[in-house]
């Protein structure tokens, strides 16, 4: 995977950190944080849409997988293990705060007036991420997440339904939709 | 031809990620071969692929969130005050558990029906002030029975009737 790559991904190795870590090493958690920390917080960005949430539930993250490492029965991957708590986490943080699900960026594409596929195509290379981002962000929840973790973390879909903790036909049934709505909102920039 | 049905194109999507059943997928791909319009379709979702790969450079993680979150643990220490968490813990459940069951106990003969005094007690009490006359003595004017003949007399009657009480 591309992804798996860009990430430096190596389930057994993963394993592998993990048993040094719960031994007390601390250079195998460091490189825990390094393999999976800016995956955790890509899927953080774009479920809460705000830097400093998305860092603190990271971080809680970590610390909440070393606290559980007892429990960790290796009977899914690290990077599933990881992804289910901080999700677990996401929606702590937003029953503390009683945060809404639809992100500040998304309000913000449409206070500029202009769909965001017309500001893909009008605009340059760094704007045009960004209105992905944005894109992504007008999607309803369990659609963005499963875009997220499939699209941009290349998990598969079994992965994906062990991290949230569904069947994987809802996994499919969500990512067919998803895909169906980013279509519409995209349009002729697919062509 | 044309594959329109909603069935068929929820398949390209599983096609697309490489997570279709080998048969349909070569199924898929016998089709693919002679439908534009599924073929344009794959086209879509691959393109759309590209294009929500390219958002994921823009999500540089922040140096300094980085080491915050590896400082964030030392497994070593960490471990050793997890480990004294746990024992204090398990020490604080004990010592509640012991209250608490010392506190139902307390309540419970507290709020249990109250002890019927044994005979034994109840002449003891009688024979406090001195020499009691009994019933038969009463009745037949005899002498009267001094306190301690009395008690021994209770105590008799009533260890012999625990005793014949017991299995």
């Amino acid at each position: 995977m591309a992804q798996d790559a860009l990430y430096g991904d190596e389930p057994d190795s993963d394993m592998e950190l993990v048993r040094r870590v719960r031994k007390g090493d601390e250079a195998a958690f460091r490189r825990v944080v390094d393999i999976h920390g800016p995956r955790l917080y890509l899927l953080a960005m774009s479920m809460l849409g705000n830097r400093e949430d998305a860092q603190d539930v990271v971080q809680e993250t970590f610390v909440g997988a070393f606290r559980g490492l007892r429990g960790f029965q290796e009977r899914s991957t690290v990077k599933t293990w990881l992804t289910r708590i901080l999700m677990n986490n996401v929606a702590d943080l937003r029953r503390r705060r009683h945060l809404r699900k639809t992100l500040p960026f998304d309000e913000a594409a449409e206070q500029l007036g202009a769909s965001p596929a017309r500001r893909v195509t009008e605009t340059g290379r760094a704007d045009m991420r960004m209105d992905i981002a944005a894109v992504v962000g007008r999607l309803p929840e369990e659609h963005r997440t499963v875009i997220v973790l499939r699209e941009m973390q290349g998990m598969t879909y079994e992965e994906i339904a062990a991290a949230l903790g569904v069947p994987r036909g809802t996994v499919e049934s969500r990512l067919f939709r998803a895909r169906q709505k980013l279509k519409e909102i995209l349009g002729d920039y697919l062509a | 031809m044309v594959m329109a049905s909603c069935e068929n194109e929820r398949k390209l999507s599983a096609y697309h990620d490489g997570e279709l059943p080998s048969a349909e997928a070569a199924e898929l791909e016998r089709h693919l071969a002679r439908c534009d319009t599924c073929a344009a379709e794959l086209r879509k979702l691959r393109a759309m692929s590209r294009l929500l790969s390219s958002a994921v450079e823009v999500q540089q993680v922040p140096a300094e969130a980085m080491d915050r979150w590896r400082r964030s643990l030392r497994p070593g220490r960490d471990r050793v005050i997890l480990r004294i968490t746990e024992m204090l813990g398990a020490a604080a459940a004990a010592i509640l558990l012991v209250c608490s069951t010392m506190l139902w106990q307390q309540w419970s003969s507290a709020a249990g029906p109250a002890r019927q005094p044994a005979a034994w007690e109840n002449v003891a009490v009688r024979t406090a002030s001195g020499p009691v006359r009994t019933l038969a003595g009463q009745l037949t004017g005899g002498p009267e029975t001094p306190p301690d003949v009395l008690l021994a007399n209770a105590i008799l009657a009533d260890s012999s009737g625990t005793m014949g009480a017991q299995p």
